[in-house]
């Protein structure tokens, strides 16, 4: 493959943005880093977006390929090796100087450097650290680092490489090893999760040691590490998919998992077609379930099973969830402790917070919580105040569950879905219209039928 | 109804709570007003307030030790926001907190508390914004300038960021609206300075023509994007037009259009 080394520096942006952005992390957040003398940057601990690009998402860091060529031939890349594009490189400097100049005119919050594997794992590594070192040492960078660990590469570089970012990750891509095996021929399961395994303990090292005596300056990885999986290239459920999030979370201490709607780039014969764009509502539904994870106490084995592998179209996780559980609810707004108040659809950490703060110092009625940012809409099913709910309802499945789901969405509701919360009921669901005859009494009566 | 008419600033709001206090009036019967705020109305007297730095501390004091610290920041906070009102909302607040006392700040369910926390939560919003959607550009001198143009005076918390951020660096950061601009030094402090005349903006505007890192940094924002997903609501939401008129990677389409 030949590298092209002498391209502009702008058409080498362009190349390597273009290879880099299906990468969806941008996230900044998770260290507090002051400023300090004679260096420039810091981090906050929210992150800070820069700018959003024309698909919404945050721009907050530099997200660039070191290099876009790459040994692997992984169906879903853009940069598989059996594409045909130009291939270039970075060097260490030209990151260098992008970072600091585009950092100094505040267009970034750091840098995000991701690579193609160039010749082997190890040397692509060692590269990237090279660039960091600089960047961290001559440049004085105190900015945000987020950096991919390669798989495959030497612990040590790894190591090296922890201690200069303040996130590192490695990409899982597809959620079992059989999908694997399928579309990225050259990775391994093992080998994706061995390096995410040394960061961990890396990072538990840290925070174990008794005198942190080498500062805050050189703590391992102190923003976490994260993990990205493709939704809909494989034929996992949503099921899978969440239970795998959820054991990364448990099992490797992952910050975040990430997800990212397939987006055919390749012409490939084992690739799904998806005629309907990439599967934008499934990856929110994902979103939107991590996020119960890991701020609302939930687990995946509630919200979904293996008789309900995916996810309703029509409702998020948590309205989904409450309906299945009409037994729990309404609970009281005034005495309902702060995880039972979570676990209210249209009800958020925020309001839930202002909700136990407030009620403190006097009685709330469902004005105030509307003040507070409950989205009544959805929350006035399962919300009493004083005892009182909002409006008569009667506490029927169907009915909110119809509500909910939006007047205008009810057809497809009644046509998809109309009895999919409702036990069955012999007599209900057969639809009989035409009033039995004096035959069929007779015949019933008589065992004849 | 006594109204009382401050100007838009923090020690003159103050003085004016200090006047309607020690009015001896019930807080129903008056109310506070920045000046050029409302149309006049007719059964009202209106009262100039006189700005003074001893009635404006002798608030701050009451607030302090009768309601605590973090009361005074949440006043300092509200104070800054753009919307109508603000000086009435921090009076009407005050009367309930002397009432209340220190717990005032939990009481949530009073309108006049949770508008000042919406203020609050307003102003510190758009500070953190900011903090990101700010452009510098490279003058020949070397010196990085930016213009700002937000619905709260943020300025000062914005300037705060940057002066840790970037201490090494000589900058200068306008606030177009309210007509004044921080000033940093490397390795110095910075320093607010008034620019009623509209001068920095002119000069700031000029220089940040010929910088070669902007192009770069369009050429990223054009292609960082992927088409598949192109959804320019969701773009809109969390970058709102007003502030985009100040950012480098979307002034090319400016220009295109006039």
């Amino acid at each position: 493959m030949l590298i092209q080394e002498n391209l502009s520096i702008q058409k080498k942006l362009e190349i390597l943005t273009d290879a880099a952005k299906y990468d969806v992390a941008c996230t900044s957040s998770g260290v507090d880093r002051k400023g300090k003398k004679g260096t420039m940057g810091s981090t906050a601990p929210a992150g800070i977006c820069h700018s959003f690009s024309a698909d919404g998402r945050c721009i907050s860091l530099l997200k660039i390929l070191f290099t876009n060529q790459c040994i692997y031939d992984c169906r879903y890349c853009v940069n598989r090796c059996s594409n045909d594009c130009v291939r270039t490189a970075f060097t260490p400097e030209e990151v260098c100087t992008l970072t600091m100049e585009f950092y100094r005119r505040n267009y970034i919050e750091g840098l995000f450097l991701s690579s193609g594997i160039l010749y082997s794992a190890d040397y692509t590594m060692e590269l990237i650290c090279r660039t960091l070192m600089k960047l961290r040492g001559e440049c004085g960078f105190r900015g945000y680092i987020h950096v991919k660990a390669i798989p495959g590469a030497d612990p040590l570089l790894i190591r090296q490489a922890g201690f200069l970012a303040d996130r590192m990750s490695v990409n899982l891509e597809l959620p079992t090893a059989e999908g694997l095996r399928r579309l990225a021929p050259g990775k391994t399961r093992e080998k994706i999760l061995l390096p995410m395994r040394q960061i961990q303990r890396g990072i538990q090292e840290d925070r174990e040691e008794i005198v942190p005596y080498r500062g805050r300056e050189a703590a391992f990885v102190p923003a976490g590490q994260s993990t990205q999986m493709i939704v809909g290239a494989t034929g996992e459920s949503d099921y899978q998919m969440l239970s795998v999030a959820e054991a990364l979370y448990r099992n490797y201490g992952l910050k975040r998992v990430f997800y990212s709607a397939f987006v055919r780039v390749n012409e490939d014969s084992l690739l799904p077609a998806l005629p309907g764009g990439p599967p934008l509502l499934r990856e929110h539904r994902l979103y939107q379930a991590d996020w119960l994870l890991r701020y609302y106490g939930f687990q995946a084995g509630e919200l979904l099973s293996e008789g309900q592998p995916n996810f309703n179209v029509l409702l998020d996780p948590k309205c989904d969830w409450a309906l299945r559980h009409l037994d729990r609810f309404p609970v009281e707004a005034n005495r309902a402790d702060y995880y039972t108040l979570l676990r209210v659809p249209g009800v958020g950490v925020r309001s839930a917070r202002r909700i136990v703060e407030a009620r403190r110092h006097g009685t709330l009625d469902f004005q105030d919580l509307k003040k507070f940012g409950v989205v009544l809409k959805r929350a006035m099913y399962f919300l009493t105040c004083g005892g009182k709910m909002f409006a008569p309802f009667r506490l029927d499945q169907d009915a909110i569950a119809a509500d909910l789901a939006g007047e205008e969405k009810r057809k497809v509701w009644d046509i998809t879905a109309s009895h999919a919360y409702r036990q069955m009921n012999l007599f209900d669901d057969f639809h009989i219209t035409v009033p039995p005859t004096a035959e069929d009494g007779a015949a019933a009566v008589f065992g004849v039928m | 109804m006594d109204v009382y008419v401050c100007q838009n600033d923090f020690e003159s709001i103050l003085s004016g709570i200090y006047d309607a206090g020690r009015s001896g009036k019930r807080s129903g019967d008056q109310r506070l007003e920045i000046v050029g705020e409302r149309e006049p109305e007719l059964f009202c007297r209106y009262l100039e307030v006189t700005s003074e730095r001893r009635k404006a501390e002798s608030v701050q004091r009451a607030v302090r030790e009768r309601l605590g610290q973090n009361v005074l920041e949440l006043l300092w906070d509200a104070s800054l926001c753009g919307i109508e009102g603000k000086a009435d909302c921090m009076y009407r607040f005050l009367v309930d907190g002397f009432r209340h006392g220190g717990k005032i700040i939990h009481m949530l369910s009073l309108p006049s508390v949770f508008q000042m926390l919406e203020m609050q939560r307003t102003v510190r919003n758009e500070a953190h914004l900011l903090t990101g959607f700010v452009r510098f550009a490279r003058t020949e001198g070397g010196v990085l300038a930016g213009i700002i143009g937000p619905k709260n005076d943020v300025l000062i918390s914005v300037a705060d960021h940057f002066e840790d951020r970037l201490s090494g660096e000589d900058w200068i950061l306008v606030d177009e609206v309210r007509g004044k601009a921080a000033v940093h030094r490397a390795g110095g402090r910075t320093v607010m300075v008034q620019d009623k005349s509209g001068e920095a903006v002119k000069a700031v505007r000029r220089a940040g023509r010929e910088d070669p890192f902007e192009e770069l940094w369009r050429t990223f924002t054009e292609t960082i994007a992927i088409e598949e997903r192109g959804n320019p609501r969701c773009q809109r939401t969390h970058l709102p037009l007003r502030y985009i008129k100040y950012m480098t990677e979307f002034q090319r389409y400016s220009e295109g259009q006039s």
